[in-house]
């Protein structure tokens, strides 16, 4: 029995917002719902959350169905996108309000949320207002708040998306580590996507309402369904292609042979290149491409080459350790390993 | 500037406070402590002793009160259909709602006379449907009379006020309290609430103080018998002479208009601190089937009821005569009936009006440009001093000014007692904090580097001035005009006590005729009062387009 199963799922607002997802989630599991803004993974949290009634299909919580249960008789928790802390309660009282209204005794609540702001390293922000904490405070506060009553499930709403890109890095693995010491079972919504690859044990990736792929993240990174997919990973190299009787894909560099290829004879597919994937061609048997250096770009532990290519094509690669130095102007001749090719679908 | 030609902009400004604010409010003092003829403080302990001053503030408290809750009571269902729904005509229907306020307290008097006073349009109605003989409502000269009215013109002060800081309140607040654990009902409670309080306190201490200075429609609707203090000075002063006790009363609105206009002035500060740095995105929705449709249907019919009734009934009874529907009132504005030396004809009292208006509305600019020049300025011990000294008139009840142009200005070394000035003197008094509200945003909001770059480039100090400056300030001029305009237009309070009685303006022709049997009396205050309330709604809307305009650009 899964921890937590969403059948079907589907809500429109004023155009489809969550188109027919089916997902499910085991216990302890951290999983991000990633993708661009607008493709429906908050109205599918809210869903899980119970702050949205679904138009149809089913979410199943521990067997038992809560599609319609409202939010507070869900015991779930959700950190809110902008930390949505009550401005008329200080810290303290914030972190709290959960435990106030399970009708703790007064003593338990102290001690619960005192271990809370303890646990968070703000133990001494706890009388002060609101709006006097920093962006960081204000996201422990929020975790805090939402970890207290001991949720089942745990909801992020683009955690970190308020925060700087220093503090994100930083936070990010914090929220990592306390999510696997309590061993909570957390969705963490996020358009980011290496934050997602970062903080989760699988990613599901969505586009406009639907759900395109849930796998782990190197089996995400390594095997993207879609071509949607590999751009939003930020793969920039992707070429169409045809897959050959051989096993083989023709392609405008030639014929390539990535280590997997999940289409069948005469298939049209698209073919990603990650950017690690070449290296100078020496004289073997892997069959090799010329293109021109158009760009280059030296960040120390590689170069960054830009390629143009057979086919209008424009390429980029990160070349390691190259000698000579690879020039502007010049040809250059690469070949490419197998393992760092992928077969995906195209976009219609 | 110069601190100089600075400290000159100003001085016109504190002469005229000086002269037609303060001298008054001093002649008050004066009157109410020492007497006539230096009598002494005899009068006030006279009242205190009788209990005279506790049975007219105790009134003027209550009814205040009373009517505060009522509008809250049926203003904050309003407020919460608007800050959480989106539905079609919204922004008109939150223009329309705002008219009842801008009226001139003589049109919301005979709007409500015509349609529940005695022989008004509802109880014309229910007698010709059920044959009775004499009218079944009774609420002329009862407190539910003037309630109602106050109701009207307030509604949209508290719709406004906790409408407006309620949409701008996160909804994940009240989210994050239900994923905690709280009820619909408990989240309200213990996050919505909370959360409104400022504003619905700052609504109901704005709405109170406009019910505790409330005088035209109590004077019509309230009859002879029911006084609040601001109704009482008026009696004591106009009707029976006794300059003293008027005084003293005076001296009570002005003690208690302060204290409530400073507490206001507290909270409003409150509300007006964004209670969240972050700025969330538009979340109000479309209202779902069943309750949330029956809410807001619920909420348009009250507010027909309540502000488009007395109104629709003005209309109707204006054109309404004893022949049928016919323009017999209209036509009759320009001749002149009755014989008596005091009878004006309706026409010349607009024309009255018209003048008085345009000289006030000329004084006041004049005033609140040269003061919003002054203040616009660094910022300084001066300013900071200054700035709430002009908005005192605000603060200060319309009767009290005019009772205090008429004791001081009636004397030498100053006798303007019937001069025809007075009145706009008194209208600009009340209009020019209004233009120095409207002028002193926009010129704040001229960069300092606009003109550096036009300097850069050669242009002269009269270039600059002309170019950069005169562009912002025109259009806050404009409305700060059309404001004064509106203000001096619908004036009652204060000019009841200055006007010539031979030269009154519209709202004091609407209120004698009013006053006087007849149904031609009643049937020409009626078309007065449309035609006031025309040219009134009229500002308002230039006024309404001129606020979207600016915040559209």
């Amino acid at each position: 029995m899964a921890f937590l199963e969403l059948q079907n799922l589907s809500k429109a607002f004023d155009r489809p917002a969550v188109r027919g997802v089916d997902l499910t989630l085991e216990e302890g599991e951290v999983l991000a719902l990633l993708g661009p803004s607008g493709c429906g993974k908050t109205t599918l949290m809210r869903m899980v959350a119970g702050l949205e009634e679904p138009d149809s299909g089913r979410v199943i919580f521990r067997g038992r169905e809560i599609t319609a249960l409202p939010p507070q008789k869900r015991n779930f928790g959700l950190m809110f996108q902008e930390f949505a802390l009550f401005p008329h309660k200080n810290v303290g009282e914030n972190v709290a309000f959960g435990l106030k209204t399970q009708k703790l005794a007064e003593e338990q609540i102290q001690t619960r949320a005192g271990e809370m702001l303890k646990l968070m390293g703000i133990s001494a922000l706890a009388g002060r207002g609101v709006a006097t904490l920093s962006g960081g405070e204000r996201q422990r506060v929020a975790l805090a708040r939402s970890l207290a009553p001991r949720p089942e499930l745990l909801m992020l709403d683009e955690p970190l998306g308020a925060l700087d890109r220093i503090l994100r890095e930083r936070l990010l693995a914090e929220v990592r580590t306390i999510l696997k010491t309590l061993g909570m079972t957390s969705i963490f919504v996020t358009h980011d996507q290496s934050e997602a690859l970062a903080v989760a044990d699988r990613v599901a990736v969505m586009d406009q309402g639907r759900l395109i792929q849930a796998d782990a993240p190197e089996e995400l990174y390594l095997h993207p369904r879609t071509e949607f997919v590999a751009r939003f990973l930020g793969f920039k190299n992707l070429i169409p292609g045809r897959v050959k009787a051989d096993g083989g894909v023709e392609t405008p560099l030639g014929d390539l042979h990535p280590a997997v290829v999940t289409a069948g004879p005469g298939e049209r597919v698209t073919l990603v290149l990650r950017p690690e994937a070449a290296v100078a061609a020496r004289s073997g048997t892997l069959p090799s491409f010329r293109g021109r250096v158009v760009d280059r770009l030296f960040l120390g532990r590689h170069y960054r080459v830009t390629l143009a290519a057979p086919g209008g094509l424009e390429l980029v690669f990160d070349l390691e350790g190259e000698v000579p130095p690879p020039q502007t102007g010049a040809d250059l001749e690469l070949t490419l390993s197998p393992a760092g090719m992928a077969v995906v679908q195209p976009e219609e | 500037m110069r601190p100089r030609v600075r400290f000159l902009l100003i001085v016109p400004v504190l002469v005229f406070l000086g002269v037609f604010y303060f001298y008054p409010l001093a002649s008050i003092f004066g009157l109410s402590f020492w007497g006539e003829e230096g009598g002494g403080a005899g009068n006030l302990i006279k009242l205190v002793q009788t209990g005279y001053y506790a049975r007219v503030l105790w009134f003027t408290f209550w009814q205040a009160l009373l009517s505060t809750l009522l509008t809250l009571l049926l203003a904050l269902p309003g407020a919460y259909v608007f800050a959480n729904f989106n539905f079609r005509g919204k922004a008109l229907i939150q223009s329309l709602t705002a008219i009842p306020f801008v009226l001139p307290t003589m049109v919301t008097a005979a709007a409500f006379q015509a349609l529940l006073g005695r022989g008004g349009l509802l109880n014309g109605l229910l007698m010709g449907l059920f044959g009775l003989q004499s009218p079944p409502i009774q609420m002329e000269q009862t407190v539910w009379f003037f309630l109602l009215a106050h109701v009207f013109y307030n509604y949209t002060v508290a719709l406004r006020i906790v409408g407006g800081f309620w949409a701008n309140l996160p909804r994940d607040l009240t989210s994050a309290a239900r994923l905690l654990g709280a009820s619909p009902l408990g989240a309200f409670g213990r996050v919505t609430l909370p959360l409104l309080a400022p504003p619905i306190l700052a609504a109901s201490l704005l709405v109170f103080v406009f019910c505790f200075t409330s005088f035209g429609v109590i004077l019509i609707l309230g009859g002879p018998t029911l006084a609040t203090v601001e109704v009482e000075i008026y009696r004591q002063a106009v009707q029976l002479f006794d300059l003293p006790l008027a005084a003293a009363l005076s001296l009570v609105q002005i003690l208690f208009t302060f204290g409530l206009m400073a507490l206001y002035t507290r909270y409003e500060g409150k509300t007006a601190v964004s209670l969240m740095p972050e700025v969330l995105g538009d979340i109000r929705r479309k209202a779902k089937a069943g309750l949330e449709k029956t809410l807001i249907w619920s909420n348009f019919i009250l507010m027909a009821l309540l502000l488009g009734a007395p109104l629709g009934a003005l209309v109707l009874g204006s054109f309404l005569t004893e022949e049928g529907l016919s323009l017999a009132y209209y036509q009759g504005l320009a001749q002149n009936r009755a014989q008596s030396i005091l009878y004006v004809a309706p026409l010349k009292a607009l024309f009255n009006s018209l003048a008085i208006a345009s000289i006030a509305t000329l004084i006041a600019l004049v005033l609140g440009f040269l003061a919003a020049a002054f203040l616009a300025g660094p910022r300084g011990r001066g300013a900071g001093l200054l700035d709430p000294l002009f908005m005192l008139p605000l603060s200060t009840s319309a009767v009290t000014l005019g009772f205090g142009f008429i004791i001081a200005l009636d004397r030498p070394p100053l006798n303007l007692r019937s001069a025809w000035i007075l009145p706009a003197l008194a209208h600009a008094l009340v209009a020019f904090p209004f233009v120095i509200r409207s002028l002193l945003p926009a010129w704040r909001s001229i960069p300092a580097s606009l003109r550096e770059a036009a300097a850069c480039l050669g242009a002269s100090r009269f270039l600059i001035w002309r170019t950069v400056d005169w562009p912002i300030l025109s259009r806050a001029l404009a409305v700060g005009a059309v404001f004064s305009f509106v203000i001096s237009l619908g004036e009652f309070g204060a000019t009841v006590f200055v006007a010539r009685p031979q030269s009154p303006t519209l709202p004091l022709a609407i209120y004698r005729f009013l006053t006087r049997p007849g149904a031609m009396n009643y049937g020409q205050a009626l078309a007065m009062s449309c035609l006031l309330m025309a040219v009134t709604a009229l500002g308002f809307l230039v006024l309404d387009r001129m606020g979207r305009v600016r915040e559209g650009s």
